[in-house]
């Protein structure tokens, strides 16, 4: 039998497992800094009078 | 890569491209042509009207892609060759096909740029690319171009690339191994198509490296991950399917890797003995000018079509060629002077493909079957090659006979060869000999003369004022 010097478990497991698995713990990171970032700003856009659209500027000086 | 011998209306199916059953290439007529399954046709389809499509190719980074209207003479031919295939494409041809065990530092960080540049324009349009491999991307005119259009399909989660462990594989890793560890990459992916593993990279770039932040994500973590056990794996399945995701959670990775990727290009400095050749080597200046002069006059008068630069070094033939209008693919066995080459060919898009290759040792065929890559003399020939101060190079670190010279010339010239004789007065010359055992000893302009005049017609000879070299332009017979 031909372990390529890995232990048998791992020889079924798809290389880019790991990268999957990292990028499901870094969904949640990032997903929930952005979640953070995105309530802030609502919170935010209640107390403070709202800027004016970038659509509306754009329209402004064309 | 077409078959001369295929019957015009016989349709080959091409060794690379085995690995996906919903896209496959094939040729007809002398065109290149890709089958899309009734299976990829939606994802495809949709990325079509959406327009997405026809702005990567506009914007030069995916290849020219025709689809073929249902019901044409070309649709029905193509549906008797390969009957349950839904749709079919007709793709631009490449001038010229090469791999990444071929190419130079920034070449391969161009190609892994390409595939993040691609694939957040895909995520926009809510598509994705399943693959990410080098050998999906071919140059033309100095910039990498995604030729792969079976890569494109319908991402299950958003926030997740399912290429993202192949990318890094195939481009992260190579690139850092090089850079930290003096690495040719070449030995990569000679060695596996597939590039190189997390858990190697990890223990040749060492635990301190692999710790560092510029690395703790996508080799230790990565790593580490990879060790999971089968029951976890299992249970990520329904993971990967459950929920759509932030596609900005995705933005955010690629991005990430792009800034990565473009910190190492910048990173990469040209030292090889070869790249200040140009400063350094021993010529009289008249004689310089005097080579450049022939040169450039075989080119104006014969015209090629297709140059082939052999020992290009820094390339200063190769853009004379270029600018004459022919399509040059120039070699040099030293990185270092591709590597300056392909920067100035990209600045300047010219149509020159700089490739590394040791003409004693060319690439081998390689992959499934031995049939997947192609070996170097079945990719790439020339009407024109161009042999200047590299037969002595041949002779003595190559310890090729003048007869094996000949036949090397023989079988990538189609018509001419232009080809610089240095006798082994010349300095350079002795410079090579001087730790070698002289086997040199009989060789004259005259015999070399008469070695190659038995397969090539001479032109036209010359010898250089103030050296110990001639200029000779021949033409094969065929």
């Amino acid at each position: 039998m031909i372990s390529f010097g890995w232990p048998m478990s791992l020889a079924y497991i798809d290389p880019g497992t790991g990268g999957m698995i990292l990028q499901l713990v870094m969904a949640a990171l990032v997903g929930a800094g952005l979640f953070f970032r995105r309530s802030i700003a609502r919170v935010f856009s209640i107390f403070l009078r709202k800027k004016s659209d970038p659509d509306d500027k754009s329209k402004g000086t064309s | 890569m077409t078959n001369p011998r295929a019957r015009p209306d016989a349709a080959r199916a091409d060794g690379g491209s085995y690995r996906d059953p919903d896209s496959f290439v094939f040729y007809h007529g002398g065109r290149v042509c890709r089958a899309v399954s009734p299976e990829l046709w939606p994802a495809l389809e949709a990325a079509w009207q959406g327009g997405v499509i026809e702005t990567l190719i506009r914007d030069g980074v995916l290849i020219g892609s025709e689809l073929v209207p249902e019901g044409s003479e070309d649709h029905e031919a193509f549906s008797r060759h390969f009957p349950g295939m839904a749709r079919f494409v007709l793709h631009q041809r490449v001038p010229s096909v090469s791999y990444p065990y071929e190419w130079s530092f920034s070449m391969l960080a161009d190609a892994a740029l390409l595939h993040l540049t691609i694939q957040e324009a895909l995520l926009k349009a809510d598509l994705s690319l399943k693959d990410a491999t080098a050998f999906n991307v071919q140059f033309v005119r100095g910039r990498p171009v995604l030729i792969d259009l079976g890569s494109i399909e319908k991402p299950g989660r958003r926030d997740v690339w399912v290429a993202y462990s192949q990318f890094c594989r195939m481009f992260l890793y190579p690139l850092a191994l090089q850079l930290f560890r003096g690495m040719n990459f070449r030995q990569i992916f000679l060695a596996d198509v597939q590039g190189i593993s997390a858990e190697e990279t990890y223990k040749l770039l060492g635990f301190w490296r692999s710790f560092s932040p510029a690395f703790f994500m996508d080799v230790f973590l990565q790593r580490q991950f990879n060790r999971a056990d089968q029951a976890r794996v299992r249970r990520l399945k329904p993971q990967l399917t459950k929920g759509s995701g932030d596609p900005a959670v995705q933005v955010f990775n690629l991005r990430r890797l792009a800034r990565k990727v473009k910190k190492l290009r910048a990173r990469y400095t040209c030292a090889g003995p070869w790249s200040e050749y140009e400063q350094t080597h021993s010529y009289a200046g008249s004689a310089r000018g005097e080579k450049e002069e022939y040169v450039g006059r075989f080119l104006k008068t014969y015209k090629p079509a297709t140059v082939l630069d052999l020992g290009c070094n820094t390339g200063v033939f190769s853009l004379m060629a270029a600018r004459e209008g022919a399509q040059v693919v120039a070699m040099d066995g030293d990185h270092d002077c591709v590597e300056m080459l392909y920067r100035k060919v990209r600045e300047e898009q010219l149509p020159i493909l700089p490739l590394v290759i040791n003409l004693t040792n060319p690439s081998p065929a390689i992959g499934f079957d031995n049939r997947e890559r192609l070996r170097f003399a079945d990719r790439i020939r020339g009407e024109t090659v161009l042999a200047l101060a590299l037969v002595h190079h041949l002779l003595v670190s190559g310890n090729l006979s003048l007869a094996a010279i000949r036949d090397l010339m023989a079988g990538l010239t189609t018509k001419y060869l232009v080809i610089e004789f240095v006798e082994r007065e010349d300095e350079m010359f002795q410079t090579l000999l001087a730790l070698r055992k002289d086997t040199c000893g009989t060789l004259s302009l005259q015999t070399f003369v008469n070695v190659f005049q038995e397969r090539f017609d001479l032109l036209d000879s010359r010898p250089l004022a103030g050296t110990r070299r001639h200029l000779l332009t021949m033409q094969r017979r065929a």
